[in-house]
């Protein structure tokens, strides 16, 4: 869809009115996440357990862990649902790219979510821009 | 309500949110609470179950605006 609107400007606006569009962005600070514990009550209510495993096996598991909760926190701040964090999923393809999975599988045919994640020394930022068929 | 679930509940808050004990008050609303973010609401509420041994539901901590709506949560089930 994305190619179609690059290539045949003006159908790009039609096809935007006829969806409903939502953005939401987040900063995390880093440090805030250093003291998470793997098996902690805290982690389990914000990741699912492919994320803690995924962020513990890196080097600096504050920066993953800090990175996908700007992304939840963007996800959310584009759904009309209140979704626990827990049930928002950040995964990452083997390009490294980004993709949202949804606990709750009805949510993942509403909604096509685009997720963009970065970090620098202490903060993450994700942003999210949501579209709903 | 015990004074000792009050006492439980105000320790979460000043070493979460980092505050003194004259910063704190259990009617004083979030906006109110300078450090009392998202992250910090998930602290609080994770706390609470581990301490309380409770388990809050997405649709109680949502509408969560003053500690004191906490202290009632955690009444209401018992603890």
């Amino acid at each position: 869809m994305l190619l179609l609107w690059g290539s045949q400007p003006g159908l790009w606006q039609k096809e935007i009115n006829s969806m409903d569009i939502s953005i939401g962005i987040d900063l995390a600070e880093i440090g805030r996440f250093s003291k998470i514990e793997k098996e902690s009550r805290f982690a389990k209510n914000i990741f699912t357990s492919r994320e803690i495993e995924s962020c513990f096996k890196k080097k600096n598991p504050a920066e993953s862990l800090a990175a996908r909760f700007a992304a939840k926190e963007a996800v959310k701040k584009t759904l009309k649902e209140n979704v626990r964090f827990n049930e928002i999923e950040i995964i990452n393809e083997k390009t490294g790219k980004p993709e949202i999975n949804f606990i709750d599988k009805k949510l993942n045919k509403k909604y096509k979510p685009l997720i963009s994640i970065t970090h620098a020394d202490k903060y993450a930022l994700a942003v999210c821009l949501m579209f709903k068929p | 309500m015990t004074e000792n679930t009050e006492e439980k509940l105000k320790k979460i808050f000043l070493e979460t949110l980092q505050i003194g004990e004259g910063d704190f008050g259990f009617d004083k609303s979030k906006s109110e609470f300078s450090s009392w973010d998202s992250l910090a609401h998930m602290q609080i509420i994770s706390e609470i179950e581990s301490v309380f041994g409770v388990s809050l539901q997405m649709d109680e901590v949502v509408d969560v605006q003053k500690p004191s709506d906490l202290l009632c949560l955690i009444e209401k089930k018992g603890k």
